[in-house]
């Protein structure tokens, strides 16, 4: 996406006490990042999504209401885990970060780091979230073949052993054999 | 060609739940690397393994027939996977099964060995459909 398509292409986040201009601005900057950028309200409900989040996953803001947006986005095998992280950032106001995957459009899934702080008011209360999601697929790929090496290494380096634990057996076996040889 | 097309498709199989037969029938020699390997030996010159049950059969382009000799799948506690025992009139050794990726019919198969001596060795399987 070429950063000039980027000035109308999301809807600015509502925010009453913001100029219009500074919400283009920050429409602007979010729709930029190469990270699909979020907000909620204290109780967790989405309050804006940039343009790449609503390119990569199909849903806007009206489309997010209710269960089926997470439901339909989040792998199978990360949904749990990712209510209970996110649960428990709601419930406590701890910093918010998990790796998770997200199907796009087209069906498949990738892996993403989703990070979230809360906006507290003078008071401290919680009056918003910002969070962001990180592609995280190649750097996943790469880990896994890391360990597959890792792995690999390992048990070459195991089966090396064990033949030359033999090889030694054998020629004592056969030192042993041989007479006038103690 | 195909094959390589279908490569991406390949799942790899748990080796420490690897059933025996998964490993024999006719393989292709892909790649190999010999490191300390004799490069004369049977096993370093085969562009061809057929591994049928209980018969090894080594073929190498420019010899009048292939090595034939035996083979078998074993396993140790202490290595997570199998290793196969190759044995030839010229050789006798073990190769580590390192991978072994299949396509989800079974058609297509890679498998990836570790020798002894350090040589490597990718095989490829595939089975097409007679028309």
């Amino acid at each position: 996406m070429n950063p000039s398509d980027l000035a109308s292409a999301s809807p600015a986040p509502v925010d009453t006490n913001a100029s219009p201009a500074w919400q283009e601005q920050f429409a602007f900057l979010a729709d930029l990042i190469p990270q699909l950028v979020w907000i909620t309200d204290p109780t967790g409900f989405h309050t804006y999504f940039n343009q790449r989040w609503i390119d990569y996953t199909g849903y806007d803001l009206a489309a997010s209401v209710g269960p089926d947006m997470w439901n339909n986005l989040l792998h199978p095998d990360d949904q749990q885990r990712a209510r209970e992280v996110w649960g428990h950032s709601l419930a406590t106001g701890d910093d918010y970060s998990i790796e998770y995957r997200f199907k796009a459009r087209n069906g498949g899934y990738r892996w993403f780091l989703g990070q979230a702080l809360p906006r507290r008011d003078a008071e401290g209360r919680i009056v918003a979230w910002f969070g962001t999601c990180t592609d995280i697929e190649e750097q996943r790929k790469m880990r896994e073949q890391l360990e597959a090496a890792y792995s690999d290494l390992e048990a070459k380096v195991m089966f090396r052993t064990l033949e030359l634990e033999r090889e030694v057996h054998d020629l004592r076996k056969k030192l042993a054999d041989q007479p006038g040889l103690d | 060609m195909l094959y390589y097309c279908m490569s991406d498709l390949l799942l790899d199989i748990n080796l420490q739940q690897l059933p025996d037969d998964y490993l024999a029938g006719h393989w292709q020699v892909a790649s190999r690397v010999l490191n300390q390997n004799n490069p004369a030996s049977p096993l370093a010159l085969a562009t061809r393994l057929q591994l049928n049950p209980g018969q090894l059969l080594a073929e190498a382009p420019g010899l009048p027939e292939a090595a034939a000799g035996t083979w078998a799948v074993q396993r140790d506690e202490l290595l997570q996977r199998p290793y196969l025992r190759f044995n030839l009139p010229q050789e006798q050794t073990n190769a580590l099964v390192t991978r072994l990726r299949r396509s989800a019919d079974g058609q297509h198969s890679q498998l990836n060995l570790y020798f002894a001596s350090g040589m490597e060795m990718q095989l490829e399987q595939s089975e097409f459909p007679r028309l």
